[in-house]
């Protein structure tokens, strides 16, 4: 049993060492040319969290010019108004009850537009600040998923030059490759695998 | 050729013989020590003082984060293990050259959100200082929606409630904006967050942090998401994917003494192990309490790999079938407090030394009883976070404590009064987190030390920076400075070369390094025309700058300093220009009025009339609010504008001073000695290639526009536009 296992152990770094010696480092690479490449993931991320640049640049764009933007207020009133007037007359005090009794009904019905503008937000807006800290989020997501695609990457490429000799390795660097895809979808709302999919088919992965 | 097949065979076999065979069983009787062949004398040629020792940087193909710990193989001197502050375990097969990462989560972060699509997590900042809750058990930070600001110059406090009696047991004082409420009836107390107040939630610098914008009208975004229109605001269950879990600090990684693919991952929240060499892990041991929790060391028994011994925060714990179960040591001594590290008589392992948080301790039984053999009422001296046995007389035992390194001649039976300082008074009061003995040449010890002191901004000790490693070849009486770290960042840690033990493998806060020997001949490999090439390079500018690289991030992302010089100036401006209110109002009216006469009393009435009219205004009004011209928050060094311009810029420049100096690196690398190997060198390029992307990204393809000749330097390179050529 020693002696089988050693021969087989000798075999597979064998086939490691002959597995090496048949890639290029062009062969190698242009195995995955059917995966997106990490511009298009990232892009592809950045877009499911609503951070790409272009957004974010609208967002400034509106934060700049959001003091040409007036608050505009309505009112509208309606109102009963009774006034009662007595006049007594000094002439005569005593002789009569009052000189003059006036009674006035009325109403008055009106409108209000106001219009107006914070004109100093137009020289300076400090929200403008707070869309750029935005970056922080996009510098984020774009680090996270470039990162976790060279690993995924690199990972590949050990796969096929060291292939591991044992199957027990061999499905975990698998379950790996597999875990760092879904993150990778996670991230991009499917985009990997969607991708990969296509290109397998023989569509170009769509960017 | 089959003869040489067969002999291989047959060496495999028998290697493979030693290895796999049992252990034997734990002698008895009283411990005898085989005498060592006498050791090399050492000299000035070992370690870092001989000729021809250099530092290699193998931090390659890492993402930005601190390296904690690291441990090198003895199975295999090209494996190595290292963990980070942020929960990472990188392994390397080759050396350092490449290293593959997975990542040890604990837990969801506790988050919250409000109805304003604010996202908030544990911890708090606010526009004064960073809060953190500094009991446990302060309640969750629960939001609630309050109108307006709160205008406390100190926070609400949150206070900690005994269940049982309703008395308070501590309180914690929370940022501007930050109320209590009692959730009902409950008579704990909560901190609530309130969503106007001027503390935000930053940039993503700050990792604790989730990040929205203020989302107002909910109800209409979900309408407008229907019709598959974004919306504005964060795909906020992403945010969570990447920012909502909590990882931990990796303080050691041990790998098992027999068997390489078991590993074990000493961690604040818990005990990881993986069975198939760090591709996958599990957390099998965590605790009962949250010192429990806290794995300091593990050991396992060189004559007995199923005993494995766990140093914890709560006490020792010992496991008898391989480290799947443990049951905690009741004995004296360790039962309680922090084990700070195990180690095994390595020829008897019945001999067990444990560094504590009060002393050192040592089991001549395996582990039933212990005794102390060090203790000293000096409290820093008392925590012993290492020990080590020389290898060579097998009795000299050296410890490392909170104030310096002792020594004593005989650990294995002697006792209290024979432990002696090493190296004089250097290093009193000095914190020393590891000791380390040259298996290949006596005298030639290692240690590590860090400094801290009190801090008046906040409770505990903090760092200093003051972390070196110390080297001694003459046992201890002399001692030198071998590595200091390069800039911000501190020492972490240092394991044995198992190949060349004079030599080691080094952890520092943002990189590692190995010390190497330069092999007799060993130079440059380039001719003079290659290396003149390779120089006017670097010279002529086909490389920009870190700091170029870092400013034209800050002027593409519009936060150079010139653009918060201007921030501010306008901000200040802002003061003259008016607000502008202009209205128009109508209104109508009408009145009745009845006259009543007294002269004439019979009279219906003496007079009637109707009268209406309209009212037409028009009215325009200009305010000034002039005392912005006298002091305006916003503007001062501690305002809005300046706090979110350097926490972006901090960002980024932490974030292109760890990538850009490892391309260009790299890059040269590659230009002057690619590697042999296909992989390493596949690998490297792509490494290459991540990073240009990276720094690409982050300063609007600068990179590609220097290749190019374009060298935009003006302050005024507009936002996300590209520059133009000069």
């Amino acid at each position: 049993m020693k002696l089988v296992l050693g021969v087989l152990t000798i075999l597979l770094g064998l086939n490691s060492a002959w597995a090496e010696g048949k890639w290029t480092e062009e062969s190698l690479l242009a195995r995955f040319k059917h995966e997106p490449s990490v511009q298009q993931v990232q892009d592809k991320a950045i877009r499911y969290y609503q951070v790409h640049p272009d957004r974010i640049r609208d967002l400034r764009r509106n934060a700049q010019l959001k003091a040409l933007i007036p608050t505009v207020s309505g009112e509208f009133s309606n109102s009963l108004t009774t006034a009662l007037r007595k006049m007594h007359d000094g002439f005569y005090v005593g002789t009569l009850e009052f000189k003059e009794d006036e009674r006035i009904n009325g109403d008055r019905t009106g409108f209000r537009l106001q219009v107006s503008w914070v004109l100093d937000r137009l020289l300076f807006n400090a929200e403008v600040l707070d869309v750029q800290s935005l970056i922080g989020i996009l510098d984020g997501v774009v680090r996270e998923v470039t990162t976790v695609y060279y690993i995924r990457r690199r990972l590949q490429i050990d796969m096929l030059l060291r292939p591991p000799v044992d199957l027990a390795t061999r499905i975990s660097q698998r379950i790996r490759i597999e875990e760092l895809t879904g993150l990778l979808d996670a991230m991009t709302g499917g985009y990997m695998t969607k991708s990969i999919g296509e290109a397998k088919k023989g569509g170009k992965p769509k960017g | 050729m089959l003869r040489v097949n067969s002999l291989l065979v047959v060496i495999i076999i028998s290697v493979a013989s030693v290895a796999w065979s049992q252990p034997s069983s734990q002698p008895t009787g009283p411990l005898t020590i085989a005498p060592s062949p006498p050791p090399p004398p050492s000299t000035t040629k070992t370690g870092s003082f001989a000729p021809g020792v250099y530092l290699e940087d193998i931090t390659y193909t890492i993402r930005g984060a601190y390296p904690r710990a690291l441990t090198v193989s003895k199975h295999n001197p090209q494996v190595a293990y290292v963990g980070s502050w942020e929960g990472y375990v990188w392994k390397t097969t080759d050396g350092g050259k490449t290293w593959d990462e997975s990542r040890l989560i604990i837990e969801p972060r506790p988050f919250h959100g409000d109805s304003w699509q604010r996202l908030y997590f544990g911890t708090h900042r606010s526009s004064r200082s960073a809060w953190r809750p500094r009991h446990k058990g302060m309640g969750s930070i629960v939001p609630w929606p309050i109108a307006g600001s709160s205008k406390s110059s100190r926070g609400a406090s949150a206070q900690r409630i005994d269940s049982s009696t309703g008395t308070r047991i501590s309180t914690a004082y929370g940022p501007p904006g930050v109320r209590q409420r009692r959730r009902n009836g409950d008579h704990r107390h909560y901190n609530t967050i309130d969503p106007g107040a001027a503390s935000r939630a930053g940039a993503g610098g700050n990792s604790n942090f989730g990040i929205g914008l203020p989302g107002g009208a909910p109800r209409l975004q979900m309408v407008v998401r229907k019709f598959g229109k974004p919306t504005s605001g964060l795909n906020i269950k992403q945010t969570l994917l990447l920012r909502g879990v909590r990882p931990t600090e990796v303080r050691l990684v041990v790998i098992h003494p027999n068997n390489p693919k078991i590993v074990f991952a000493c961690t604040m929240f818990g005990l990881y192990m993986t069975y198939d060499g760090g591709l996958n892990w599990i957390r099998t041991f965590q605790g009962i309490n949250p010192r429990g929790r806290q794995i300091l060391h593990v050991a396992v028994d060189p004559q007995n790999e199923q005993r494995v011994f766990l140093g914890t925060g709560n006490g020792l714990y010992i496991s008898t079938d391989g480290g799947n179960n443990y049951i905690k040591s009741t004995s004296q001594g360790v039962g309680e407090g922090y084990i700070n590290w195990i180690y095994f008589n390595p020829t008897d392992s019945r001999y067990i030394i444990v560094g504590t948080g009060f002393g050192v301790l040592r089991s001549k039984d395996g582990g039933d009883s212990w005794d102390w053999i060090y203790f000293t009422t000096f409290p820093p001296a008392r925590i012993v976070r290492g020990v080590v046995i020389d290898p060579f007389d097998k009795k000299t035992g050296y410890i490392a404590t909170h104030d310096g390194l002792f020594y004593t001649p005989n650990i294995l039976t002697g006792s209290l009064e024979s432990w002696k300082r090493m190296g004089g008074l250097r290093f009193t009061g000095m914190e020393m987190s590891k000791i380390e003995v040259c298996p290949k040449h006596k005298g030639h010890i290692w240690a590590l030390s860090n400094m801290s002191i009190a801090s008046v901004k906040r409770r505990g000790l903090i760092q200093t920076g003051g972390a070196f490693i110390w080297e001694t070849i003459d046992g201890g009486d002399s001692w030198k400075v071998i590595y200091a770290g390069n800039t911000q960042g501190s020492m972490q840690w240092f394991d044995i070369d198992p190949v060349d033990p004079d030599m080691l493998w080094i952890t520092w806060s943002r990189s590692m390094m190995r010390m190497r020997r330069k092999k007799p001949g060993q130079g440059s490999t380039l001719t003079p025309a290659q290396e003149a090439k390779v120089l006017k390079a670097y010279n002529e500018d086909k490389f920009p700058t870190l700091s170029e690289v870092i400013f034209a991030a800050f002027r593409y992302i519009g936060i150079e300093p010139d653009m918060q010089l201007k921030y501010r100036r306008l901000s200040t401006l802002k003061a003259l220009i008016p607000r502008v209110d202009i209205s128009y109002t109508r209104l109508g009216f009408n009145d009745y009025p009845v006259l009543f006469d007294g002269l004439y009393p019979t009279l219906p009435f003496f007079g009637r009339a109707e009268v209406s009219g309209n009212l037409d205004e028009f009215r325009m009004m200009l305010s000034w609010d002039l005392s912005s011209l006298a002091f305006n928050l916003k503007t001062t060094m501690f305002g809005r504008v300046d706090r979110v311009s350097e926490e972006i810029r901090h960002y980024l420049r932490f974030n292109i001073h760890r990538f850009y100096p490892e391309l260009k690196r790299l890059r040269f690398m590659m230009m002057m000695e690619p590697p042999e190997d296909l992989r390493i060198r596949v690998i490297y390029k792509l490494r290459i290639e991540e990073l240009e992307h990276y720094v690409n990204f982050l300063t609007g393809g600068y990179l590609e526009r220097y290749k190019k000749g374009d060298r935009p330097r003006g302050v005024d390179t507009p936002w996300f536009e590209p520059w133009a050529s000069k």
